[in-house]
């Protein structure tokens, strides 16, 4: 039976005559890394307030590794990078970590080698003892995702993490959070998809308060059930493939030269065998070939269904 | 509280550690005991003056001799005036201070008069000191959402109770740090300064600085959590006390203020200075009770709102 480290269902919240969050489903399977996508004002950043505990839900059901959002009972078990919360200015950066661990539950010798961990993984060793006020922007948010990483907690939520990061700190912090997976579960909300569908087995979106859609990303992106090859100007063959191809769907985008073939998967008809089949006509019928893939981006997927 | 009232009470005492710890770094510590610092140098000042007026007219009544304008009888009796004069002058003052109990009014009298004016210049400007400089101790973090990080670790009752006690510790600090300036003005300008003697006795006033201060950071802990912004929580403390300082006014003219009375830090004012102990230490536990009580009800709030 899978259990759920991530369990709402028909969560509300109003502030006043704004219906932020109407009605939110969502599930994080133990383990999993679970994309939450949506445009601004969807409700993603309502959503992990209300999941920290930090707003409270007018209506519907917040279970939180088992049980509900009490700070007492999830101390140390749950993380999380709060969007837009800041530091004190006057303590170092190492002082307000040490800090954040001690209140955890550590011990000051633990909580200093979980800092010193946690430092080394956002690459903020150099900056331990540079007061939390004399940061860049950048260099803030790593330190929220390092507090975030602090001891052993089960869940992680973290709310645009890379927003504002330099490339190489962002694609630090997306090996980062690869690493957790089948460890912890880790909630991850951010508008870079391409980034998402990377590290993420699990995806939401979001829409206007209220789950659209939500599954594997691979079941969401049709991993297993669509593929496309993009053609070079010449041949357009997609008439005969479809003619060829029984049981299939084929769709054709001129614009983008972007053939579609969408079937249903058994046993003996997989995406591979399908790959086969279809590279074979296009080549036999003289098309040039300039790319190949399976399923559909996670964008594309947003896109159809907000 | 988070889990035992044990861990919520280590979870208050590292938060207080901590908040004091960014206090004392910031500005904030800084404003606070030049404050503090001005008033006792004021205060201080005051007294000096009026030891120089009173120096001056015992000099006047010794000159009345060597000018040889009067006999040493002469000379005695506006040597005696001039100290009668102080005298009643200062039992006047000590009659008022005390609102007119003469039990109050002695005890006052035991007091080092450059000491009394400290501690009663003290207790006149502290609550608007505190109202000043404590304000946002909980919106500010509410505006900052610095208290996210917090509470994903501990309860808002542990939260809370930590911010307050690094506040009275922070006062605790700064009470004592303020009388510094009176000890030094008294060694540079006061003729025969008794050191030992005010020091003894501005250590004697340190609790009453600080137990009243309590009683004030209730009303501050209650506008705190009450609202999200440092400028909102500003407004709200100083009305607060404003309309606490206008219930204690109210009260001189009897029923059905003079039970509410007991609701404002000011009417413990006078009690501090009540002769018998045991009513001084019922003063102290009412300014506690009235911190506790007044944080409390802000509580009653901060518990469930949105953050």
């Amino acid at each position: 039976m899978t259990t759920y480290a991530l369990d709402l269902a028909a969560v509300h919240k109003r502030f006043g005559s704004v219906h932020a969050l109407r009605g939110v489903d969502l599930r994080a399977p133990a383990g999993s890394i679970l994309a939450l996508i949506g445009p601004n004002g969807a409700g993603k950043t309502t959503l992990f307030s209300v999941v920290c505990g930090f707003l409270r839900a007018d209506a519907g059901r917040v279970e939180i590794l088992g049980g509900a959002p009490d700070p007492s009972r999830l101390k140390g078990r749950l993380g999380a990078l709060p969007q837009d919360a800041l530091l004190g200015r006057e303590l170092t950066v190492r002082e307000h970590l040490h800090f954040l661990a001690q209140l955890q539950g550590m011990a000051s010798a633990e909580a200093q080698r979980d800092t010193d961990r946690v430092l080394d993984l956002v690459d903020l060793r150099d900056l331990a003892q540079r007061r939390a006020g004399a940061l860049s922007h950048g260099q803030v948010k790593r330190v929220g995702v390092a507090q975030a990483f602090l001891g052993a907690p089960e869940l992680i939520l973290l709310d645009e993490p890379t927003a504002g990061l330099d490339p190489r700190h962002a694609h630090d912090l997306r090996q980062a959070i690869l690493a957790q997976r089948g460890k912890r579960t880790v909630v991850v909300s951010s508008h870079n998809l391409q980034e998402l569908e990377q590290i993420c087995d699990q995806a939401a979106f979001l829409d206007q308060g209220k789950t659209v859609a939500s599954g594997d990303v691979a079941a969401m992106t049709a991993q297993d059930a669509e593929i496309f090859v993009i053609l070079a100007p010449g041949p357009e063959p997609h008439a005969e493939l479809q003619r060829h191809l029984q049981g299939a769907e084929v769709t054709w985008d001129p614009q983008r030269r972007l053939l579609r073939v969408a079937f249903h998967p058994t046993p003996e008809r997989d995406a591979e065998s399908v790959i086969t089949e279809v590279l074979s006509h296009l080549l036999a019928t003289r098309a040039r070939i300039s790319g190949l893939g399976k399923g559909r981006s996670l964008e594309q997927r947003y896109l159809e269904v907000s | 509280m988070s889990g035992t009232p044990t861990s919520a009470l280590n979870d208050a005492l590292r938060i207080a550690r901590f908040d004091l710890r960014e206090s004392i770094r910031t500005r904030r510590a800084l404003v606070l005991a030049l404050l503090y610092a001005l008033v006792s140098a004021i205060s201080s000042y005051i007294y000096i003056k009026i030891v120089g007026l009173s120096d001056a007219a015992e000099s006047f009544a010794g000159a009345l001799v060597v000018d040889g304008r009067a006999d040493q009888a002469a000379q005695a009796q506006a040597g005696a005036m001039v100290e009668l004069a102080q005298n009643t002058a200062y039992q006047s003052l000590l009659k008022l201070l005390a609102g007119g109990d003469p039990a109050i009014a002695a005890h006052l009298g035991t007091y080092p008069a450059m000491v009394l004016i400290f501690v009663w210049f003290s207790l006149t400007f502290l609550p608007w000191l505190i109202a000043l400089t404590s304000y946002d101790f909980i919106a500010g973090d509410l505006h900052h959402r610095t208290i996210r990080f917090l509470l994903l670790r501990t309860t808002r009752g542990a939260y809370v109770l930590g911010k307050l006690l690094s506040q009275v510790l922070l006062i605790i600090v700064i009470a004592g740090l303020s009388m510094l300036p009176v000890l030094l003005l008294g060694l540079a300008l006061v003729r025969d300064f008794d050191l030992p003697g005010t020091a003894a006795a501005l250590l004697a006033t340190w609790p009453i600085l600080v137990f009243f201060a309590l009683g004030v950071l209730g009303p501050i802990a209650l506008a705190s959590q009450l609202v999200r912004t440092p400028a909102a929580a500003r407004a709200l403390a100083l009305l607060l006390l404003i309309a606490l300082w206008a219930l204690s006014l109210a009260a001189l003219a009897g029923q059905p203020f003079e039970l509410l009375d007991h609701l404002t830090p000011f009417h413990y004012k006078v009690g501090f200075f009540r002769p018998a102990l045991f009513d001084r230490l019922l003063t102290a536990l009412a300014c506690v009770a009235l911190a506790a009580g007044y944080t409390a009800l802000g509580f009653l709030r901060f518990r469930r709102r949105d953050l």
